[in-house]
């Protein structure tokens, strides 16, 4: 497998867009392909969203498909260590 | 023979918790300069019939302790010994201290709470004559001072270890986790460890519940309720457990190894401190994150804090389990009975000799029973609603707490405490009423110094005002302080996107963007919130009892929250609508209007949903065929109705079919007999037998995809800004 998707999050990442957010993710999940998630606009975020990539990179690692970050905002990174999933999402 | 008492004991807490609201009102109304000997007797009746009642009952520990506050009470009863300001204060505490002893009776839990003894103790003494210190009162009036006294200087000591594991539903509710831990963040050094132990993979997630429980540590020198106050809108939605660093450090000295080894075998577990300087990104951009399992083992989760007092045991969280009805109530409902019995046998007795002649009888009893029927239904109704005092009253002994702590005056005034509501709606209202009364008393109502600057009365005032109107029950919070400062709130809005610069907003519009969510950061302004928990989960909170919340602000003036709300959960007063060969029920009060004939008054914007042009506003449509995928009669949309709806604090218009009977319709969940259904509130049966979707707005707006903008009509042509 060496198609990468890339994966751009959008500026809000509220609970309202995780529904929308988890099909796609598991999309990527279904595909198996390597994917980078560009959290670079990312202004706002939820813990509903951020529960979906620990549960999206816990499957991903169970399969052995590489996920990375780009340039993570600092609200996200801000955000990932509040809630303390630091280490699960590798941020 | 002998009698088995326990069938007994929740009479006796009831009345407890009833004398010991008593006491605590009297004490509040007690003017330690000017005693009036009948609240004296008042409060001696009441903590007599504790300690009589418990003393009975077997619970030795609050008969002894009520023992000394009785005798202390009769002294000042019998004009032996002068009562101060300080005296009120310890039995106010004392108050508090017998309500947990019987929480924890009333729940089967073994009594334990320390504070008992050393109140116990402080009595004693006054009793003797060997009057305590200041500082000893002022120490058992005061726990946060004594906290303060009794923990040791090193800083490091100083905090609070918490367990939170929210229910699966709270983030749907409006509550994020991270929001509440922002605000602790706040407080001091935070350490999170989160148990992910439960999170199921992508493709079974429900992505709006919540699988996550954590463990925290919180660094810093803050009273307890500073924590709880962070949590004050889950706490009965989560297990929550609150206790002090150093306490469950010695416990889990104690219990690490053993705890550690449960914790990790329940799954995996992360962890992570929270610093000051933000971790340093460039090391973390584009590396691989998963893949390879990680080297480093899982941290043991630390020790769980052992449960003392459970927070949910609070007062103002008791909830009622059962319901005193006055006996007019009572014989209401016979009467009513005797009637429907009555017709009933009238109605047999025509069915056993019936003939065409008796078609007028038979007629007039169905009438008859369809009164009956109606008046049962209004005197069973009157049988749960409760004077809404039953929530007011945990409002003075929160006012005279709060406004002693931060230094201002403050006079409540509670009027329609008799005003009546659903036992379901009142239990439900409470939260936000506290959450508006603490708003206004910390923001709205300014410090005295800065009330006599600004020309006003030293004093500022709350006012609780209830009143029924149009079938609904009117609540509204009034304070005479410094009114929303609508400059800032109009930056904050800008700065959060809410607003675009050079938009014209009206003082109504300015001052409703605090219920926006985008004042719910960490970073909102002081002059409205600071709690972590924005005006937006106030306002979701009466959304769902089919309420509204609305704000009347004046710089300098003060402001008068509004909330409505209706009499019942259990009935709703709904509009019938038809689309295609489906009825569905519109809640009555969510209606604003129905428009047949809109040619003309339809516009697209591009890339957005159709607008229907209303006066000076826009309002986004909502075809309820396209949401629900049925058929409707309507090939076009002129060929409908459009009937305007507000919810979640915006109007959409609704393309129906027709519009049919108005009725009462009793809501049954859907959640319970079936599933989550986004969209529908509930189900009800019609009268022909077949059921009936309650349409829940905010969900109809959330599934149409409706963008919250303003939409504001251009006075010249047709065009339409959004």
């Amino acid at each position: 497998m060496s198609d990468t998707t890339e994966l751009v999050l959008e500026s809000n990442c509220g609970i309202a867009q995780a529904e929308a957010l988890s099909t796609q993710l598991e999309e990527i999940f279904q595909k198996s392909a390597e994917v980078t998630i560009d959290g670079s606009a990312v202004m706002r975020i939820d813990t509903a969203v951020l529960q979906l990539f620990g549960s999206f990179f816990t499957a991903m690692e169970q399969t052995g498909v590489s996920v990375s970050w780009k340039e993570p905002s600092d609200v996200l990174c801000q955000s990932v260590s509040t809630l303390g999933l630091k280490e699960l999402l590798r941020l | 023979m002998s009698i088995d008492l326990s069938q007994f004991h929740q009479v006796f807490f009831e009345e407890s918790y009833e004398g010991l609201d008593a006491m605590e009102s009297a004490l509040l109304n007690l003017q330690p300069d000017n005693v009036d000997s009948e609240t004296i007797n008042e409060i001696f009746r009441a903590a007599h019939s504790i300690k009589g009642g418990s003393g009975t009952f077997g619970f030795t520990d609050v008969a002894s302790f009520t023992h000394v506050v009785e005798t202390l009470l009769d002294e000042i009863r019998s004009e032996t010994r002068t009562i101060t300001s300080e005296t009120v204060d310890l039995f106010l505490r004392s108050v508090d201290c017998i309500r947990r002893m019987i929480q924890q009776h009333d729940a089967g839990e073994p009594c334990d709470i320390p504070e008992a003894s050393e109140l116990k103790a402080l009595f004693e003494a006054i009793l003797s004559g060997d009057e305590p210190s200041e500082t000893d009162v002022i120490a058992a009036v005061d726990p946060e001072a004594k906290a303060a006294e009794v923990q040791p200087e090193n800083a490091s000591q100083k905090g609070w270890r918490i367990y939170f594991k929210p229910e699966i539903d709270v983030l749907r509710t409006g509550n994020d986790p991270l929001r509440m831990f922002r605000e602790l963040e706040s407080l001091g050094s935070l350490s999170v460890t989160a148990d992910v132990s439960e999170l199921p993979l992508i493709s079974s997630i429900d992505p709006e519940a919540c699988y996550l429980a954590w463990s925290l540590e919180l660094s810093a020198d803050v009273p307890k309720s500073a924590v709880e106050e962070v949590f004050e809108w889950v706490v009965d939605e989560s297990d929550l457990t609150i206790t002090p660093l150093s306490e469950s450090n010695l416990s889990s000295a104690e219990n690490t190894a053993s705890d550690a080894v449960s914790e990790n075998a329940s799954g995996p577990v992360v962890d992570s401190v929270i610093d000051a300087e933000p971790d340093n990104n460039e090391e973390q951009q584009n590396s691989p994150i998963a893949g390879p399992a990680p080297t480093e083992s899982p941290k043991p989760v630390a020790a769980k804090p052992t449960a003392t007092v459970s927070d949910k045991k609070d007062k103002s969280k008791v909830e009622v389990s059962s319901i005193r009805v006055g006996i007019d109530k009572v014989d209401d409902l016979i009467n009513m009975v005797g009637e429907l019995v009555i017709t009933q046998s009238m109605l047999g007795e025509l069915g056993l000799d019936f003939t065409i002649e008796s078609l007028p009888r038979l007629l007039e009893g169905i009438e008859q029973l369809s009164q009956n029927t109606r008046e049962l239904q209004e005197s069973v109704m009157r049988i749960r609603m409760l004077p809404i005092s039953f929530t007011f009253s945990r409002f003075p002994r929160l006012v005279h707490d709060l406004s002693r702590t931060m230094g201002k005056k403050i006079e409540l005034k509670l009027l329609g405490e008799q005003t009546e509501l659903d036992k379901t709606v009142m239990e439900r209202i409470g939260d936000p009423l506290v959450h508006l009364v603490r708003n206004s008393l910390d923001h709205g109502i300014e410090t005295p110094e800065q009330r006599i600057n600004a020309g006003k009365p030293e004093t500022g005032t709350i006012t609780l005002n209830a009143f029924h109107q149009s079938g609904n029950i009117v609540i509204q919070i009034i304070d005479d302080g410094a009114g929303l400062n609508k400059p800032r709130i109009l930056e904050k809005a800008q700065q959060n996107g809410l607003v675009a610069e050079g938009d014209m907003l009206s003082d109504d519009q300015i001052h409703d963007l605090i219920f926006r969510p985008g004042f719910s950061t960490a970073d909102q302004i002081s002059d409205i919130s600071g709690r972590g928990v924005g005006m937006d989960v106030v306002r979701r909170n009466i959304n769902e009892l089919n309420g509204s919340v609305e704000v009347e602000s004046s710089e300098g003036e003060g402001s008068v929250f509004t909330i409505r709300l209706p009499l019942t959960l259990a009935i709703l007063d709904g509009q019938l609508i038809r689309v295609g060969k489906h009825i569905y029920i519109l809640p009555l009060i969510s209606i604003v209007e129905s428009i047949q004939s809109f040619q003309g008054m339809l516009h697209r914007v591009v890339g957005g949903c159709d607008l229907l042009r209303l006066r000076d506003e826009y309002v986004p449509i909502i075809q309820l065929s396209s949401i629900f995928n049925i058929a409707s009669d309507a090939k076009d949309m002129d060929d409908g109705l459009l009937v305007v709806v507000e919810g979640d604090n915006m109007k959409v218009a609704i393309l129906i079919d027709d519009l049919e009977a108005q009725q009462q319709v009793v809501i049954k969940s859907l959640e319970e007999n079936y599933k989550k259904v986004d969209g529908v509130s509930g189900a009800t049966i019609l009268g022909d037998g077949t059921v009936s979707l309650i349409l829940d707005i905010a969900g109809l707006i959330k599934l149409a995809g409706v963008q919250r903008y303003e939409y504001k009509a251009v006075s010249s042509g047709d065009d339409c800004a959004a």
